[in-house]
């Protein structure tokens, strides 16, 4: 992934800046202009022994990370009741012994450690002008959350996530979230009790802002066994295949409303598929998408697109009185979704002796649902002495392969010989608890892949320390089936599954954040 | 009760008054009660009154014990709108209360019940009804800047949370329309967090109904960019990390109908900040003590309004009675007889145990389309158990009462998004 590279020391004298000049709770306000933000340290370590394509490192008890990160937020008030918005980070990481070790095995390519996880962005950078008593329309760089469920991505498919650096596992997914440069238009029919919203993107946006992105170089997040190993040296990202091209303008409608009690939307859009897949190199007997190979056949084995997809959506939501308890749920029908097939023992074809997942791409629909429950427990209360009753909330997950064959042998994913069932389902719990007047907040979040088995515990203290500081403890804990132990070929009855991918990744985090 | 124009008993009544007790020295007004000087005035009067007797039991502990201070001042009449008082008298013999429906049947607006009778044996209810449908606050309270002050008993200020909030009446509505909507609304409330940072964008749309139902209660979550609704259910629960469940906004917040009872302990005097200090923030003060005036900062427990003016003034004493999964085995009440407005509160836990303590100040205010709504200038909940309380400010500078242009259409989930950038 190509981040922008930035001076360190500049970081480091700006976030001291800022933090001797802002000694107040609230914002800093600059004429029209209110400006707040933090400076984080995020540390972690690794408790296992992560897996490498030679096996096990010895890496138990390393820092895999100790990453700096100063994000300024503003909001400018201009004439006309505009508004100018924006949110601006910088990420600085240590070049931790761990990280040279993977990338002296070949991680993070010509970037080196430094270069993949630094960067410095205008995250989001946008006009808010109401047009007459109805209508927002907001231009520029921004994000755009659809859908009910923050785990997964059913409806929420407008952005792509960057999880290079910190897979899943972070709360605030805005944070992760990748800005786009769009045209959003939100128009309130109070006769109708709802909004509609047209949504716009005109294809000027970065190639690393397109779909969702994962450490596919060999980093601290690779799935197992690809620590070290540098995929797009042979698998380059295409961003310009004329199914998946960045410059293409993408598109949606939404319709938001309350039926009676009822919340629920309807939703469709013209994105690019999430999850980016492998174009196979049809010089390795593979089939290219749509007849389509744009790298060079010679120096490559596949290359790494993000097809067009169109969705269609519905979400629900309610209050029960008699459980007290509000669920929700989301359904997001995908047409023609694409899935990689191929590997070991699946076909004479030279493809299928490189990884898995490299003879092509198979186009499916798919309906992604999810059903929630939230509810507040009161027992916690006496049992575990908190202030309040505890949060609860359970998530289940699903994604359906409508129109499954079996025969077609499709991949979980590339580089994994696990091959999809018709239907790949996911629950995930949240149990969050209050003392000391909410400063001090235990969390249990864990989740468990109730098709392909494992899953993952994260518990967490999260400690206020007045207006400014927060500090932040978890350990990230998985487990599973089965996992590759190195990168030497398998056959596809090998369990390697999600959880599987991340097996021997168990992990401390302490983050630690002055906000201003 | 009877409400008219000038409500408050006169001075004359009270000259006379004090005529005729020439062997209690009078208090003057200014004079600071504390616990150096408690027992020496004790027996005492003021506006007639022996100080004894305008102290509750828990605040004369508090100033015995919990170095709260209250500085007397004479009390001033308190003069709500004529059209506030004319559609109260409206409701006089037309009204009545639905419990099964959970609301009063005829209400035009004001307070139901205007006129209270002692021997009534639903006087209790009719009096919490009355500040349930009738506290006059505007249709409109549109209040930008409040401010949330945590407070440790021991170490005192421990964190400053800013919010916004803006409540649009539905239903009883004094300007315009009386009812807009189809009727099921009571009233819709945006409550979104400014700062700190950590919970900045975090806030509620809350539809309150004119019926038995809990209300609908939605959050923005700004770190997930996501509206999400929540549990109605949660009337009995803290709000966020405050002291404050969401039945002790100002002290009592709940559809009558969801306690089980009231009981009318009588009538009787006490001390309150009925026009208590109406810039009580100082949202740029360069301190604590600058930003918060009225609080006594310099001693613990750090949560007393020692620097505020405290008043006598008649208040119906009232015990309500939760249901059984309430935290709270009781709480009383001390309502104005002259308007609708708790001055003050006690809660009980499950034991009968004492446990918290709502002190909230106000005053009138003259809006300015004319109308006059009474306004919280500050509000403690002090829970004597975990020696901790939270104080709330509202930034009465900035509050705007039926505010011109603005409509029900701007209080609702939309606006809570767009609010919440």
């Amino acid at each position: 992934m190509k981040k922008q590279r930035h001076n360190p020391l500049a970081l480091t004298l700006t976030a001291l800046a800022v933090s001797t000049a802002i000694q107040s709770a609230q914002a800093v306000e600059l004429g029209p202009v209110r400006i707040d933000g933090f400076i984080r340290q995020h540390m972690s370590w690794n408790l296992d022994d992560p897996v490498t394509a030679a096996g096990p490192a010895d890496a138990s008890g390393d820092m895999s990370m100790n990453r700096t990160t100063l994000q300024l937020e503003w909001v400018a008030d201009l004439p006309r009741d505009i508004a100018f918005v924006g949110v601006a980070r910088a990420n600085w990481e240590q070049r931790l012994d761990y990280l040279k070790d993977l990338e002296a095995m070949g991680a993070y390519g010509n970037e080196g450690v430094g270069d993949y996880y630094d960067d410095a962005d205008i995250r989001e950078a946008y006009l808010d002008i109401p047009v007459g008593d109805r209508t927002m329309l907001k231009l520029g760089k921004q994000q755009v959350a659809w859908g009910e469920t923050d785990f997964f991505q059913a409806m929420d498919m407008v952005h792509g996530f960057d999880y290079t650096w910190r897979s899943f596992l972070e709360p605030a997914n805005s944070d992760l979230r990748k800005p786009l440069i769009m045209a959003n238009a939100i128009i309130d029919v109070p006769e109708a009790d709802g909004s509609l919203q047209l949504l716009f993107r005109p294809g000027w946006d970065d190639e690393e802002d397109i779909g969702n992105s994962y450490d596919i170089e060999g980093g601290r997040w690779a799935s197992n066994p690809w620590k070290g190993v540098y995929f797009p040296a042979v698998d380059p990202y295409n961003y310009d295949h004329s199914e998946g091209d960045m410059d293409d303008p993408t598109y949606g409608i939404r319709w938001n409303g309350m039926w009676g009690d009822l919340g629920y939307s309807f939703a469709y859009l013209k994105t690019f598929n999430p999850d980016p897949v492998m174009n196979a190199n049809p010089a390795f007997g593979g089939m290219a998408y749509k007849g389509e190979y744009g790298s060079d056949q010679a120096s490559t084995i596949g290359e790494v697109i993000y097809p067009m997809i169109d969705m269609l959506g519905f979400t629900l939501n309610g209050y029960s009185g008699t459980g007290d308890f509000v669920w929700s749920t989301e359904f997001a029908y995908i047409k023609d979704a694409p899935f990689n097939y191929g590997g070991f023992g699946e076909g004479a074809a030279a493809c299928n002796f490189i990884e898995h997942g490299f003879c092509g791409i198979e186009e499916k629909d798919v309906l992604r649902s999810m059903v929630r429950v939230d509810k507040n427990l009161a027992f916690a209360q006496s049992l575990f002495g908190a202030e309040k009753p505890a949060f609860f909330s359970m998530q289940l997950f699903d994604t359906w392969i409508m129109d499954f064959d079996e025969s077609d042998r499709l991949k979980v994913l590339v580089g994994q010989p696990e091959l999809r069932k018709e239907h790949s389902t996911l629950l995930t719990t949240i149990f969050g608890l209050s003392y000391m007047n909410g400063r001090l907040t235990p969390e249990l979040v864990a989740g468990f892949d109730l098709t392909y088995g494992g899953g993952f515990a994260v518990p967490s203290l999260t400690y206020t320390i007045g207006n400014h500081w927060k500090v932040k403890g978890e350990f990230d804990l998985f487990w599973s089936d089965g996992t590759r132990e190195n990168g030497a070929p398998v056959a596809s009855t090998t369990d390697s599954s999600l959880f599987g991918w991340f097996e021997d990744n168990d992990q401390f985090a302490l983050t630690v954040t002055y906000q201003f | 009760m009877n409400y008219k124009n000038t409500l408050f008993p006169s001075v004359l009544t009270l000259a006379c008054t004090l005529a005729s007790a020439p062997l209690m020295a009078e208090v003057q007004p200014g004079t600071v009660l504390s616990v150096a000087n408690i027992d020496q005035l004790y027996d005492d009067t003021f506006e007639g009154h022996k100080i004894r007797d305008l102290l509750t039991e828990k605040v004369e502990w508090r100033i015995r014990n919990n170095g709260f201070e209250m500085k007397l001042v004479h009390s001033q009449p308190v003069t709500l709108g004529s059209d506030w008082v004319a559609r109260s008298q409206q409701n006089v013999g037309k009204v009545s209360i639905n419990e099964a429906e959970g609301r009063i049947d005829g209400w035009a607006g004001g307070a139901p019940f205007p006129n209270i009778d002692m021997n009534d044996p639903e006087a209790a209810k009719k009096v919490v009804w009355n500040w349930y449908y009738g506290n006059p606050r505007g249709d409109v309270m549109n209040v930008p800047n409040v401010a949330y002050v945590l407070i440790d008993g021991d170490s005192g200020v421990e964190r400053v949370q800013n919010w916004k909030f803006v409540r649009y009446t539905m239903k009883g509505r004094m300007t315009g329309e009386q009812v807009e909507g189809d009727g099921s609304e009571l009233s819709r409330t945006i409550f979104v967090a400014t700062g700190p940072r950590d919970i900045k964008g975090l806030g509620t749309y809350t539809v309150r109904k004119d019926n038995e139902e809990v209300e609908d209660v939605w959050a923005y979550i700004r770190a997930v960019r996501r509206t999400r609704r929540l549990s109605g259910g949660a009337w009995m629960d803290p709000i966020g990390g405050t002291d404050q469940l969401q039945d002790d906004i100002e002290v009592f917040n709940a559809n009558p109908t969801w306690y089980k009872e009231y009981r009318m302990l009588g009538k009787r005097h006490i001390l309150t900040a009925a026009h208590g200090i109406n810039s009580a923030w100082n949202p740029d003060g360069n301190s604590e003590a600058e930003s918060f005036p009225t609080l006594d900062l310099a001693k613990a427990p750090y949560w007393n309004f020692n620097q505020d003016r405290y008043e006598p003034r008649e208040v119906y004493v009232i015990e309500a009675i939760p249901p059984e999964e309430h935290p709270y085995s009781k709480k009383v009440l001390y309502i104005d007889t002259e308007y609708p407005r708790i001055h003050m509160g006690e809660a009980y836990d499950k034991k009968g145990d004492f446990w918290k303590m709502f002190q909230f100040h106000s005053y009138p205010n003259l809006a300015d389309d004319g109308s006059v709504d009474v306004r919280t200038t500050s509000g403690a909940t002090i829970d004597f158990k975990r020696n901790h309380a939270t104080v709330f400010f509202p930034d009465t500078n900035t509050w705007s009462t039926n505010t011109p242009g603005l409509a029900a259409d701007d209080v609702s989930l939309s606006v809570l998004r767009a609010t919440a950038r």
